[in-house]
């Protein structure tokens, strides 16, 4: 497994040196359905003369809300739609249950649309479907925004899972990692901040082995899910 | 397996049930002026909790540790606290108040190795007597007191017990279901059941501090009714962590969630807490009350508007998904149970 070598930065704005993961960060809301073509194919561009792996902000195709990944080579590798929607977006999208994870040589991804980020059940799901890094692209209010919007939804998505969840918003962009205190004693290693071009370096490998822990999952008492799991699916 | 009990914890049990039966507790507990004022004045739809922040290892004598429980009680029943909420590992006092070795064994908390030896060799009567204890204390307050874990053997394991009294009849109890790693190293197993308390003020579930990682629990218990889940908790080894989880957990599930913690050796900065869904807080952050992150033993209370809880609107009900539950039931029983 590779390590990344993460950019968190504006929609084409050129990458740090040496970056090979690459996401953006917009201060606008998702690209609307008119202009997505145009814009992935440019994203596309990117990645190739790059030679990044991307992940652009959202966009929309017709009722879905969307991210994608895409490879050094342009090609789209893997994409989500939005499995929940804020109430805003309530009327204009619809939501979507295929929670996919995407093969990458850093690791098992999964892209997370908005306010997933905010659902435990989607969170969860993509950890037990193998999931190690999230990348989280969400809108926020800039009017009401604090930086505990980001600790409602990526960092208690890296907690309850014990994955590394990359934060992008409108507002910034932020790293988690599940909490350990010789990372980062807060589970933060990037706090929200927008001084773009954000880097960071993540090698999950030589995390999970320096920090020789039982993954959170492996804690989960299933025994007590399945006698209550009519509560659970209620 | 059974451990060999060491000679000195023997000689301790002998020396601790002959200078201090959990009978006698009981009765030492029974006996302490009730205080200006009693719990069960509750008001319709209001539960006031009190988290007591004690600082751990003050006293060596039960007398002593007696006295000062009942001075932080009063603080509690000053505000009409009817719920009151000590830290996990509170039984752990009682064991320093022992006539020898308390000490010694105060420390069984610093392996896994001695917390299992001090449960092999004192624990059944820990057990009893924190029971006796606690549950005169909650008779005598007329308050309903959550006293934290207390080692309890099932069988042949032992099990983190959490302790509800003050109910009538047997105290409530729950297990940890996923006991962290200290426990698991000492030999702790997971609980089996999961229920929760129904009261006439408000339905009660008790979580360990590690429980509340899933949020499954939570839910189970949100589903079966619970409104207030209260977690013991012991000095927080990071104080994001310990402060935010039980604070997204009330906000996910609708809830209040209550978590007290110890004052142990002034290392860590100690965070308790009453927290609830972001509309029934003031700065709307989900914090209904909570302690500076400081070393002092205090006293906190909170109050808990229920009636405003139910009167929540679920947004997430409104979007629940079939096939994301299918999904998630497919890995969770992967074997199609």
């Amino acid at each position: 497994m590779s390590a990344i070598d993460l950019c968190l930065t504006t929609s084409f704005a050129a990458p740090k040196s040496g970056a090979n993961f690459v996401v953006f960060c917009d201060p606008k809301n998702a690209v609307p359905g008119f202009a997505s073509k145009g814009y992935l194919e440019e994203c596309c561009r990117y990645a190739k003369k790059h030679r990044v792996y991307l992940v652009p902000w959202m966009f929309t195709v017709g009722p879905q809300l969307c991210l994608c990944l895409i490879d050094p080579e342009g090609q789209v590798i893997g994409a989500s739609r939005a499995a929940s929607l804020s109430m805003e977006n309530a009327g204009q999208y619809q939501c979507y249950s295929d929670i996919r994870v995407a093969q990458t040589p850093f690791g098992q991804v999964y892209l997370s649309v908005d306010v997933d980020v905010y659902s435990p059940q989607i969170g969860r799901l993509a950890a037990l479907k193998g999931a190690q890094l999230v990348v989280a692209s969400q809108y926020l209010d800039p009017f009401t925004y604090s930086d505990d919007a980001v600790t409602q939804g990526a960092w208690n998505l890296a907690q309850s899972n014990d994955l590394w969840v990359v934060s992008a918003t409108n507002m910034g962009g932020a790293v988690i990692c599940p909490w350990d205190d010789r990372m980062a004693s807060d589970g933060y290693v990037i706090r929200p901040n927008d001084f773009y071009p954000i880097g960071c370096h993540i090698d999950l490998e030589k995390f999970w082995q320096l920090h020789q822990r039982e993954n959170i999952l492996q804690g989960l008492n299933r025994g007590v899910l399945k006698k209550y799991k009519e509560f659970l699916m209620r | 397996m059974k451990t060999k009990i060491p000679l000195s914890l023997s000689v301790t049990r002998h020396l601790a049930q002959a200078v201090l039966s959990p009978q006698r507790a009981r009765e030492e507990v029974l006996s302490l002026a009730p205080g200006e004022a009693r719990g069960r004045f509750a008001l319709e739809g209001i539960l006031n909790v009190a988290c007591l922040q004690l600082k751990a290892g003050q006293f060596h004598r039960f007398g002593d540790w007696l006295q000062h429980m009942a001075a932080l009680m009063g603080e509690a029943l000053k505000k009409e606290s009817l719920l009151v909420c000590l830290p996990k590992y509170a039984f752990l006092e009682l064991v320093r108040c022992l006539p020898s070795g308390g000490e010694g064994l105060f420390y069984a908390l610093r392996s896994p190795e001695a917390y299992r030896q001090l449960l092999e060799g004192l624990g059944d009567y820990l057990c009893q007597l924190a029971c006796e204890v606690f549950d005169a204390l909650a008779q005598r307050y007329g308050v309903y007191l959550a006293a934290g874990v207390i080692p309890t053997r099932v069988g042949d394991s032992w099990r983190h017990r959490m302790y509800l009294f003050g109910g009538e009849g047997e105290p409530y109890t729950q297990d940890e279901l996923s006991p962290g790693a200290f426990a698991r190293q000492a030999g702790i197993t997971p609980g089996e059941e999961l229920a929760v308390k129904q009261t006439a003020s408000g339905t009660f579930l008790l979580l360990g501090e590690e429980d509340l990682g899933y949020y499954e629990y939570l839910k189970i218990g949100a589903a079966m009714g619970a409104d207030v889940v209260v977690t013991p908790s012991w000095e927080n080894p990071d104080v994001m962590a310990a402060v935010d989880l039980p604070r997204l957990r009330a906000q996910e599930e609708n809830l209040f969630v209550v978590r007290t913690a110890a004052v142990c050796d002034g290392l860590n900065p100690v965070v308790s807490g009453a927290y609830g869904p972001v509309a029934l807080s003031r700065m709307r952050d989900g914090i209904i009350r909570e302690t500076a992150r400081g070393e002092e033993e205090r006293v906190l209370t909170a109050r808990l508007d229920l009636d405003r809880l139910h009167g929540l609107v679920d947004l997430e009900v409104a979007q629940r998904s079939p096939e994301l539950e299918a999904q998630l039931r497919e890995l969770y029983f992967p074997e199609g149970e």
